[in-house]
């Protein structure tokens, strides 16, 4: 009988959509299962099982304070990143009922995309800078955006679908003009910078005041982190409005009891996750650089999407023509590998996609699976994942073409 | 994406898929909600009744999980069926053979109706043109505008 799957598939699953989610370290698993079982008291209770959890809580907030370059008033710690997200942009742009004016990107995530479209719904103004072919924000564009009610500029720093790094350097400068330019022309508005930091967060050294930045998302579950736990950089003097109303924790900003077990190992697993940043980079640039070359070379008309020098490398974004996304992940999802595609087959998932933004054409979009590297990625499961994917490829074109 | 078994056991095993060597028709379409793409290729008896009746079929497809599916439904519901009956085929019956698809992958079904009525409107304009009815007519119609836009949009 004839199959799709005529091929020897993988003994063990092969993980590789770590953009999305990453397994949790053994270690942190460890940690966090004893947390559970002895931090169980509420962070607000005046019992010495409330003033325990406490201190742990602030021992977690000093020590992000200490290695992102910050003060621990200005960590507000949240849920997840779409929570961060929100916070900041609601938060920030809908203190006051004035009409306010944001400015996002065209790749946004969609947490930060459908907040924004929530407040233009309440009337306040939101522009939409463009991306260039390679997913890097056009300057140029942004600068010509910035208009003297803007409030708020809220950018990725690592793009989630492609893995492009932006020059966030160069839209502080920006931003620092404007502000200049505000002083001297005496228009008392802040302009702030906010940054969804969560594609590179533990793959890059984040220095908060180096960077210059007012706000910074973070989460827990993509670095090998428990999920349910997420941060949220306020610079001190930013006003921020919040989302959830009860108890007074996280300075007022973020009420509900903190989800302090998932916080901790959030903490502990940022600091492994700096231990063994450049070695695992080292590791992610020699697989990535592997995967373009074998893909390139043995499966003819594949194609990189973005340009791979200004990408994270443990992202690898291609495109196989006629072969569909989706149909290829289900395929070697038989063969025990994991991997994403940029969307479903759905006209409004295709335009909601990066790969839309920087003038890929539909059938290209659907043509385009994300590959992501993680920590427990091995050089073994690289070469049978190359061996298999040419494989499914092959047979793949075989039904559409 | 939450696919049916079936839907799942039709993608692994698309028998009825590749090329056909001499067909008597060949009909294609095109999805405008996401670019997916099929050709059908049908053998044509004569069954005892003197009718005609489809006595081979293959398919192209050039899409997702649903597509390639609902491919696979169709080559095996219209196996052995008159043009007469094929021609009264709804996608509802792919999505029913299928034990359902999920909502936003309903169109991923239409597809296989339009390439199999392309192929039955081509033959016929070939052998019979006179079984050729104002509805069948205006469904060729609908079928051609969609493929002419999807053909300039991927030329943009």
């Amino acid at each position: 009988m004839k199959k799709i799957i005529n091929i020897k598939k993988a003994k063990k699953f092969i993980y590789l959509d770590n953009g999305a989610s990453t397994p949790i370290d053994p270690q942190i698993l460890r940690l966090l299962s004893r947390t559970l079982n002895k931090f169980y008291a509420n962070t607000k209770s005046i019992h010495q099982k409330g003033q325990e959890a406490k201190d742990l809580l602030e021992k977690s907030r000093e020590g992000f304070a200490e290695k992102l370059k910050t003060s621990p008033g200005e960590i507000i710690f949240t849920s997840s990143s779409t929570e961060s997200n929100n916070l900041a942009l609601k938060g920030v742009i809908n203190f006051t009922s004035e009409k306010k004016h944001l400015i996002i990107s065209n790749i946004e995530h969609s947490s930060t995309t459908k907040a924004a479209k929530y407040l233009k719904d309440l009337d306040h103004e939101v522009s939409i800078a463009v991306a260039d072919k390679n997913g890097l924000i056009d300057l140029d564009h942004f600068k010509s955006l910035i208009k003297e009610n803007t409030l708020l500029v809220s950018f990725n720093y690592v793009n989630h679908e492609l893995g492009t790094i932006q020059p966030i350097s160069d839209i502080v400068k920006i931003i620092n003009q404007e502000r200049k330019k505000r002083v001297k022309e005496g228009n008392k508005t802040p302009i702030y910078l906010h940054i969804d930091a969560t594609q590179a967060f533990g793959h890059m050294p984040i220095n908060i005041k180096d960077m210059g930045i007012d706000l910074l998302t973070a989460s827990s579950h993509k670095i090998y982190g428990p999920k349910g736990a997420g941060l949220l950089y306020v610079k001190k003097g930013v006003k921020i409005k919040p989302l959830f109303h009860g108890g007074e924790h996280e300075f007022g900003i973020r009420a509900g009891s903190v989800n302090l077990p998932a916080i901790y190992a959030f903490y502990k697993a940022y600091e492994l996750a700096l231990q063994r940043m450049k070695k695992d980079d080292q590791k992610y640039k020699k697989m990535k650089k592997l995967i373009i070359k074998e893909i390139t070379k043995k499966i003819p008309e594949s194609f990189i999407n973005g340009d791979p020098k200004l990408q994270l490398n443990n992202v690898v974004n291609v495109r196989f023509n006629n072969v569909e996304g989706e149909t290829l992940a289900f395929t070697l999802d038989y063969n025990n590998i994991g991997v994403s595609t940029g969307s479903a087959c759905a006209i409004n998932s295709i335009s909601d996609s990066t790969l839309f933004s920087i003038g890929l054409r539909p059938n290209e979009i659907q043509s385009s699976i994300r590959i992501s590297l993680g920590r427990f990625t091995s050089q073994q499961d690289i070469d049978i994942f190359l061996k298999i994917l040419i494989k499914c490829v092959t047979n793949l074109r075989k039904i559409s073409k | 994406m939450q696919y049916s078994n079936k839907v799942l056991k039709f993608f692994k095993r698309p028998k009825h898929s590749g090329q056909m060597k001499n067909p008597d028709t060949i009909g294609t379409a095109g999805s405008l909600h996401c670019g997916d793409t099929m050709a059908i290729y049908l053998k044509i008896a004569k069954n005892k009744k003197n009718q005609e009746f489809i006595k081979d079929v293959k398919y192209k497809t050039f899409g997702c999980v649903a597509a390639i599916a609902s491919s696979e439904a169709l080559a095996r519901i219209i196996k052995k069926k008159t043009l007469k009956e094929c021609l009264e085929l709804k996608n509802n019956d792919l999505v029913y053979e299928l034990h359902g698809l999920p909502d936003i992958k309903i169109h991923c079904s239409l597809i296989g109706i339009d390439a199999l009525t392309d192929a039955i409107y081509l033959y016929y304009s070939k052998n019979h043109p006179e079984l050729i009815t104002k509805e069948l007519q205006d469904k060729e119609d609908e079928i051609n505008r969609k493929k002419q836009i999807l053909e300039t949009r991927y030329k943009e």
